[in-house]
């Protein structure tokens, strides 16, 4: 088959040498991945304030529908001082 | 976690395997470091779930090598097909932005580059796992039992593989040759 003729030509390339400077770049990116992960103090500070503002969150919704009840129409007509009678004038 | 000395035995073993490998498929040598730092740096991050009963480590290795090297093609395709739409140069710099890969292979010698460029034109068509049969058998050299071991399928399977690849680069030689 002449596939077979031209795929010995295949067999001209030789085999070079990795670059002498390859195993340095190596090092260095794994050296970037392998660093030392943040100080535990960093960690400690990040934890307690995401539970800080978890707590928030969970006061926030668990006061809401109270506020809800007390958001009336009523109560805005009071605080606001408004007129809650069809009258057009105060007499 | 490898050590370093246990890593460095490893890249000294098997640097030029993946650097010869990786230029089997890209022809070019920036190609071919950027496919071997990967290789290396996944070997290093990934060498706890290489299993030992399962496979040499030469064959893991080659494994490695061969995904990372068709990703890398399969990347620098996508990009030469996002270049259409994004521009094809850096409007600053005005370099190419998606880099087909040049033919820059150091272990051809000159008077055979352009005759190896055309064959390597042909195989680098073929569908990837007829490419990966012939560079494992015919530039890697390794047994078909090895080539089926390291594409985890059976020596017939490797045997039909290399019979289609080279149907195919027999039609595309005589169409190019005009017979």
């Amino acid at each position: 088959m002449d596939a077979d003729k031209d795929l010995q030509k295949l067999k001209k390339i030789g085999k070079v040498e990795a670059p002498p400077f390859l195993y340095t770049r190596i090092r260095a990116r794994i050296d970037s991945f392998a660093e030392a992960p943040a100080p535990m103090r960093w960690r400690i500070t990040f934890a307690a304030a995401a539970a800080i503002v978890l707590a928030l969150n969970i006061g926030i919704i668990m006061t809401s529908p109270k506020t809800q009840e007390e958001t009336t129409i009523a109560t805005v007509v009071n605080s606001m001082s408004l007129a809650s009678t069809y009258e057009l004038y105060y007499e | 976690m490898l050590s370093n000395t246990e890593f460095e035995t490893i890249y000294e073993e098997y640097k030029n395997l993946v650097y010869n490998l990786a230029l089997s498929y890209v022809h070019n040598q920036e190609d071919a470091q950027d496919i071997a730092q990967e290789v290396f740096v996944k070997i290093y991050q990934r060498f706890h779930i290489y299993n030992p009963a399962a496979s040499s480590l030469k064959t893991w290795v080659y494994q490695i090598t061969i995904n990372h090297s068709l990703d890398f093609i399969k990347a620098r395709k996508t990009k030469k097909r996002f270049g259409f739409i994004t521009g094809l140069f850096h409007p600053e710099t005005n370099e190419p932005i998606a880099d087909s890969g040049h033919f820059d292979h150091p272990g051809i010698a000159l008077e055979d580059k352009e005759e190896l460029q055309n064959l390597f034109s042909i195989i680098d068509a073929l569908p990837d796992n007829q490419r990966t049969a012939i560079i494992l058998s015919k530039i890697e050299d390794r047994p078909q039992k090895e080539v089926a071991e390291i594409m985890d399928i059976s020596v017939k399977a490797v045997e039909s593989l290399l019979q289609r690849a080279k149907t195919t680069i027999s039609k595309k030689i005589a169409s190019r040759e005009g017979f």
